[in-house]
């Protein structure tokens, strides 16, 4: 027990923190860039930034925080035996995890359509390249939930075996992360 | 050495150390035409000698790699190589195919594409070469009584490295493309891939100089390859600011190749801690210098060196100017050379029996040769400065500001030599050592 508290062994293993890390550090040296290049060339990004809708990436906001807090519930169920609600709650994280990927594809459909599409110009470049760099990250991290949605149901996961659903936890935590850093940035801050 | 066939190995690096010389033989000859006297310029011109000395380096560097992996992969798979009659036949085949695209090189017979200058009948030689070698590997390991982490790692490197050769073989009629590609092979192969040759051999020899765990320095392992992959694969982009490729390159290149100097930071991190974990004595000190060296050059060189120059503001100046030779030169003498010299020096005495690591001449190779390439790196960086400024930034015509720069390049003949003699002691110690021999096989049980 003693180790599971050591700075070496985190929640979920010390791997997926090294991989939080980089993620947090990759995507925190582009906005610094982003926020760079918007004050060098002001007027342009501020014309586009406000072609964004910021009522979509508000709503796909709330439902990422929420989809955080169903994955939170279901660590918290898993340590108390509670499988079957550990269950249900994989489900509803997964759920909204797929609605913020709808929703975003469907603002990507609206951008596209209205032709600001990648290459419109400087501040789509980083829109989309940010976001579509972040809409892999939740598509990944809708696959790993599934596989361990399955394995949960398998039951191969209890309250002294859940160290996979930690670290996949944590990598679902991480895309809130990142989102929370991308939408004020991208869509409000200016 | 426990198995017969790892004498393979010395074949290999036995070629390894007679290209590397013929290698700095070019590289007197570029800095001299550099300081002005290109006296052999009618029979070996600057660009035949500028590609005969990168092409040598790749060649002699695969060589290191593949006599590495012979002695590695039976040790780890605890078994004997599957064949060594074609062990030997894949020996030869390199030899002969380095020896007629050096020699083409001489006459013409060559594509003109940077670091891809082999011409294309050769490349497919090469590639039959490498599917032979990879063979010879692959079901070795796979027939063999273990698959450890380390040799996994290894021969999936090996694997890649194979594999992203063949982007180098597609023909583009647009040079842009072209350039596109190519980079695919040179960057991905430097900064990705050898990357996991180069952690792999470095596994090995913590896992036999220190005596820490297996299991320990083979997680860490796993830490460096993601690092590896997740900051090298887009960091491709660095090479594409300027030569055609869209405008995103310049942002993509520029983030994720600044997270390069991180997997080379872990990865001396990561030898140095073990290094200090470790309790057991090994007798061979000079291959422990030259593994924890390889971290720390590797480092300076690939890391420190290379963001010196990735960002895309610092990039426009100094594209293709010397200062691309300062982070060169440093970045493979301390990740590549020095991690083929790390497993020549541990293994040598194992396959031949002779403990010649306590000679005074070992250490000088490592002293001399390091404290050169230092030398020669400054010298390529004041160059490059210079060269920035006066071409760049004044203006000044090529030649003319070639002409400004020639003392520079007395400063890097004057390191060369230190370093060369450095080498000279390293081959000779190498070559001293004599042939492997069944007598220094230890019992495996």
């Amino acid at each position: 027990m003693e180790q599971a508290k050591s700075f070496l062994y985190p929640p979920g293993g010390i791997l997926i923190w090294i991989i939080v890390l980089m993620e947090v550090l990759t995507f925190g040296i582009a906005l610094i860039v982003f926020r760079v290049n918007f004050h060098q060339d002001y007027d342009t990004f501020l014309n586009s930034q406000n072609m964004l809708s910021k009522n979509i990436g508000l709503f796909n906001t709330v439902v990422l925080i929420t989809s955080g807090y169903f994955m939170a519930t279901v660590i918290v169920k898993i340590k108390q035996s509670r499988i079957k609600g550990a269950i249900k709650w994989m489900f509803f994280t997964i759920g909204t995890g797929l609605l913020f990927l709808f929703v975003k594809g469907w603002e990507y459909s609206i951008k596209i359509a209205e032709g600001h599409s990648f290459g419109y110009d400087d501040f789509f470049d980083f829109y989309w390249m940010l976001t579509s760099f972040h809409f892999i990250h939740v598509l990944v991290g809708v696959v790993i939930l599934s596989v361990l949605l399955f394995k949960l149901r398998k039951g191969d996961y209890g309250a002294s075996n859940f160290l996979d659903i930690e670290t996949g936890g944590v990598f679902w935590h991480m895309c809130d992360l990142i989102w929370i850093l991308l939408f004020p940035v991208l869509y409000l801050l200016h | 050495m426990k198995y017969k066939s790892q004498k393979v190995a010395y074949m290999f690096f036995a070629l390894s150390m007679v290209l590397l010389l013929l290698q700095i033989v070019y590289g007197f000859i570029m800095a001299f035409a550099h300081a002005g006297y290109d006296g052999l310029h009618e029979i070996i011109a600057f660009n035949t000698a500028t590609a005969t000395h990168k092409n040598l380096l790749v060649v002699w560097l695969l060589s290191g790699f593949m006599g590495a992996a012979y002695y590695i992969i039976p040790e780890e798979a605890q078994r004997e190589l599957v064949s060594v009659k074609l062990a030997l036949i894949q020996f030869w085949s390199l030899a002969i195919v380095g020896v007629v695209a050096v020699a083409g090189f001489h006459v013409g017979w060559w594509e003109g594409r940077k670091f891809l200058e082999i011409p294309r009948a050769l490349d497919y030689l090469v590639v039959v070469n490498v599917l032979l070698f990879l063979g010879i590997i692959l079901v070795t390991l796979f027939k063999g009584k273990e698959k450890t982490t380390t040799a996994m790692v290894l021969a999936m490197g090996l694997f890649f490295a194979a594999l992203l050769y063949l982007p180098g073989m597609i023909w583009f009629d647009n040079q842009s493309m072209d350039s596109f590609f190519r980079w695919w092979v040179v960057h991905l192969w430097v900064e990705g891939v050898w990357e996991l040759i180069m952690g792999g051999i470095l596994a090995f020899l913590l896992i036999k100089l220190t005596g820490v765990d297996r299991e320990l320095i083979e997680k860490w392992l796993y830490v460096i390859v993601g690092l590896t992959f997740l900051s090298g694969i887009l960091g491709t982009g660095h090479h594409y600011y300027y030569i055609g490729a869209p405008k995103y390159w310049l942002m993509i290149g520029g983030i994720f190749s600044a997270l390069e100097p991180l997997a080379f930071l872990g990865m001396a991190l990561f030898a140095f801690a073990m290094y200090r974990k470790g309790e057991k004595n090994h007798p061979n000190k000079i291959a422990l210098y030259w593994t924890l060296g390889t971290a720390i050059m590797s480092f300076a060189g690939a890391g420190l060196l290379g963001i010196a120059h990735t960002i895309p503001q610092v990039n426009m100046w100094t594209h293709g100017t010397l200062i691309t030779a300062m982070h060169g030169h440093l970045a493979f003498w301390g990740a590549y050379a020095m991690i083929v010299f790390s497993i020549i020096s541990y293994s040598m005495p194992l396959m031949t029996g002779r403990k010649l690591y306590d000679k005074p001449g070992a250490h000088y190779a490592f002293w001399l040769s390091n404290i050169g390439m230092i030398g020669m790196t400054t010298a390529f960086a004041a160059a490059g400065v210079a060269q920035v400024y006066l071409e760049r930034k004044v203006g000044l015509d090529f030649m003319v500001s070639q002409n400004a720069l020639h003392v520079h390049f007395w400063v890097l003949i004057g390191a060369a030599t230190l370093f060369t003699i450095g080498i000279l002691y390293y081959v000779v110690n190498f070559f001293k050592h004599g042939m492997p021999t069944d007598e220094a096989l230890i019992d495996n049980k």
